[in-house]
């Protein structure tokens, strides 16, 4: 068997695989809308707003690359977008799809490797240190894996490989569409020097425009800066963050997911709403999104949390422990409606937030339902209405849009 | 009162009945046992009003008479005598107690017998009997599934069912995770049909269970009178406990009547690879997860700051394959009060509870709820 090279690069190092989906939400809709292929699809708009009001409010989620070459990117004011586009296919976000684009992903991933870290629906890093003597070079075991996701999934992906996670993040961005960019130890500075400064993760716009300010435009310019005189332009923690960006030095490690502590949800409005009935909606699409992420995590929460913010920023959050920990979303509904009640005194809303906490990966299950228990949560409810009720007239019309609401949950409760 | 008796025989009978003692009673003399002759013996009770224990130990009576000692002293003072007959006599004005074991002249202060209160007792009802040997493993392998907490008494009772059509006395306990249902023959059972159900203590249960032995064969239950106690005769033992009142759930329609996978293996393997699993179950609820499939059962436990452990155990499997994930402690309980060398199992769903039996054996039932979403481990 032959020994390993001497002159292995990597010998020594954490090997680090960045994977990022390319246009992942366009590349879903193309794929799974053949007729949307080769054309400029542009995925946006926000779900929960008023309807035929998409455009007015929605941005850009992803462009597919056909739309790119207009000048449409992420972020972008989807009324702005068709301007530049304006052939452009807009398809509404289908989070559920993307999820289980991304689950097939990742199950991809794992088989390289456990040390796989989620950034975001789209993006993960992947520590394939261990990997190397069961599959191969890091650059096959990059290959392979675009390969297997291509064949699996039927989508492509960007790959970057370094010996940090940052090195590995830049590459994985150097050659998209398809791209696949291994910067072995000691490369690191042929790579990135060349690169303008902002093709680095964590440089915003803001230290771009300082760097310029100084003449300063590419990585090889920034490297000329001492530790100090980085710390005297950014500050002591970000100018020395930005020493070692300079430099492609990153000791972050690869940390698979624990479980979170909390999630939560919460949206903006401009305008601001003003009906009970637009709020207690906005509820239900954040709990019924909550609670599918709880049950995506494999997690069950203790305690609800709402948040209001006024149009006049006057900002309120009111909590309370669920009876049983869960991840139901009528549960989580009522409850979060229920705070609603108690917490909102008929002002103009500019922001709805529904959070949990307490978070429990499992629990033990029941045979024979406590009686006293059962009535905990039918009381947690019923003593949130009943405060909403005391001192209000509109009791009887809050607890008719309540159970509405309730049969609309019920019928919206996605099959997990 | 002047007796004759021997250490060892003191001894026995006093280890049984110093168990209902009350140890923080306000009233002193409930920490005291009621000593009373009887024809060729003493009788030796306790009570904390709750449970009630009598026995009769066999001494030489040479004049009748009564007292109370404390039964805790006297219990670990006659445990450490030599072998040797030896005498108690109460003094005239009744207030010591003389012993006189061996070299050792010993005086105890004694509380008035008159402040013994009446001790509770079953009256009216039925009485029916079961082998004390059945009986005593059959409180075994249901106690283990009664609750401890306090807060919800009615399940920490054992519920026993005596059923005249069947010719079976049931029990049952459940802490509502799990339930444990035994069902016992009836050696004498009253005719008619109509059920009786009591819950007892399953604390007070273990002490019936503890009074059978080789010369205490048979156990008489006495239940359904106009009091709320049960009174238990194992041979010249009698144990009376209070019944715990309360609704309890229906616990035989739980039982599932079919199943959609069922696993069958010696129980000393999956018994063995459990417990080796459980110590790594150390998630929120201990869960064990086993994952079925045609021929095997593999058992992981994971813990995610520490690491993981996966067994496969060779198994008899029919139906469907599933993933099922239960509480290492739970399902270990039951594997352990199992009295039989194949264990049967058998599941529906990873969200509904499987039973564990004995194989072949319908007698005894483990049913058990399972923790429902284990967090994944992240190789998964």
């Amino acid at each position: 068997m032959a020994m390993p090279s001497t002159d292995d690069p990597w010998k020594g190092h954490r090997v680090i695989l960045h994977a990022d989906m390319d246009a992942f939400f366009a590349q879903v809709e193309q794929r799974d809308h053949p007729e949307l292929r080769g054309k400029p699809v542009i995925v946006g708009g926000a779900h929960h707003h008023r309807e035929g009001e998409q455009y007015r409010y929605g941005v850009v989620s992803t462009a597919s690359y056909e739309a790119r070459q207009f000048g449409v990117h992420s972020a972008m004011p989807l009324i702005e977008a068709v301007r530049r586009c304006p052939d452009a296919v807009v398809v509404p976000v289908d989070m559920e799809q993307y999820r289980e684009a991304s689950r097939a992903v990742l199950a991809c991933f794992q088989s390289v490797t456990d040390m796989i870290e989620p950034v975001s629906i789209d993006e993960a890093y992947l520590d394939i240190t261990g990997s190397i003597r069961r599959y191969g070079s890091p650059e096959k075991i990059g290959q392979s894996l675009q390969d297997a996701i291509l064949t699996r999934t039927h989508l492509t992906c960007s790959i970057g490989i370094a010996a940090t996670k940052l090195v590995a993040k830049i590459a994985s961005d150097a050659h998209k569409p398809q791209g696949l960019v291994s910067v072995p130890p000691g490369s690191e500075q042929a790579f990135l020097d060349p690169l303008p400064v902002d093709a680095i993760p964590g440089i915003g716009p803001k230290t771009v425009e300082r760097l310029a300010a100084h003449g300063i435009h590419t990585v090889a310019e920034g490297r000329t800066l001492a530790v100090d005189q980085c710390q005297k332009l950014f500050g002591t923690a970000h100018g020395r963050s930005v020493y070692h960006s300079f430099r492609g030095e990153d000791d972050r490690p690869v940390t698979p997911p624990g479980n979170p502590k909390s999630l939560s949800r919460e949206e903006t409005f401009l305008p601001p709403l003003t009906t009970r009935k637009e709020m207690t909606d906005v509820i239900r699409a954040l709990s019924t999104d909550v609670a599918r992420r709880l049950r995506a995590h494999h997690l069950l929460a203790r305690t609800c949390t709402v948040t209001l913010r006024t149009s006049g920023f006057v900002t309120t959050t009111h909590q309370c422990t669920l009876p049983e920990p869960t991840d139901d979303t009528m549960l989580l509904t009522r409850t979060a409606t229920a705070l609603f009640d108690e917490e909102w005194n008929h002002a103009a809303l500019r922001l709805i937030g529904v959070g949990t906490s307490e978070l429990t990966s499992a629990v033990q299950g029941t045979l024979f339902p406590n009686d006293t228990k059962d009535r905990t949560l039918d009381s947690v409810v019923d003593a949130l209405q009943s405060r909403f009720g005391r001192g209000s007239v509109s009791r009887g019309v809050g607890s008719a849009h309540l159970l509405h609401d309730l049969d609309g949950s019920r019928r919206d409760r996605p099959e997990e | 009162m002047k007796c004759t008796f021997l250490p060892s025989q003191l001894s026995q009978g006093l280890s049984l009945v110093q168990r209902a003692v009350s140890q923080r009673s306000t009233l002193p003399v409930l920490g005291n046992v009621l000593i009373e002759t009887v024809p060729g013996g003493l009788r030796l009770s306790a009570t904390n009003l709750d449970l009630a224990i009598v026995d009769t130990v066999p001494a030489e009576v040479a004049k009748e008479g009564k007292t109370s000692v404390p039964a805790k002293l006297l219990a670990d003072y006659v445990g450490s005598l030599l072998e040797v007959p030896c005498t108690m006599e109460l003094d005239p004005q009744g207030r010591v107690l003389n012993l006189t074991c061996g070299l050792h002249k010993t005086k105890l202060h004694v509380i008035d017998p008159a402040e013994f209160p009446p001790l509770p007792v079953a009256e009216g009802g039925t009485s029916v009997i079961v082998d004390g040997k059945t009986f005593a493993a059959g409180v075994a392998q249901t106690v283990i599934a009664a609750s401890s907490d306090e807060t919800e008494r009615v399940y920490t009772g054992v519920r026993i069912k005596v059923d005249p059509s069947a010719q079976t006395v049931t029990l049952a306990a459940t802490d509502r995770h799990r339930l444990a249902l035994k069902t016992l023959p009836a050696k004498e059972i009253p005719d008619g049909d109509e059920q009786l159900i009591a819950i007892v203590p399953a604390k007070h249960l273990q002490e019936v269970a503890r009074a059978v032995n080789e010369a205490r064969k048979e156990v008489a239950i006495a239940l359904g009178g106009t009091t709320s106690f049960v009174t238990f005769t194992v041979g010249d033992v009698v144990v009376t406990t209070r019944t715990i009142e309360g609704r309890y759930p229906k616990v035989e329609q739980a039982i599932p009547d079919a199943a959609g996978t069922t696993v069958v293996l010696p129980t000393a393997d999956l018994r063995r690879e459990a417990k080796t699993a459980s110590i790594l179950a150390r998630e929120e609820s201990n869960p064990v997860r086993m994952s079925i499939t045609s021929g095997t059962v593999v058992l992981t436990a994971w813990s995610s700051d520490v690491g993981d452990d996966e067994v496969p155990i060779p198994a008899d499997v029919t139906g469907e394959g599933l993933e099922i994930s239960f509480n290492s402690g739970y399902f270990l309980a039951a594997l352990e009060a199992l009295d039989s060398d194949t264990v049967h199992m058998s599941f529906n769903k990873a969200e509904e509870p499987g039973t564990i039996r004995p194989h072949g054996r319908e007698d005894y039932v483990y049913l058990l709820m399972p923790v429902l979403h284990p967090s994944l481990r992240p190789s998964l």
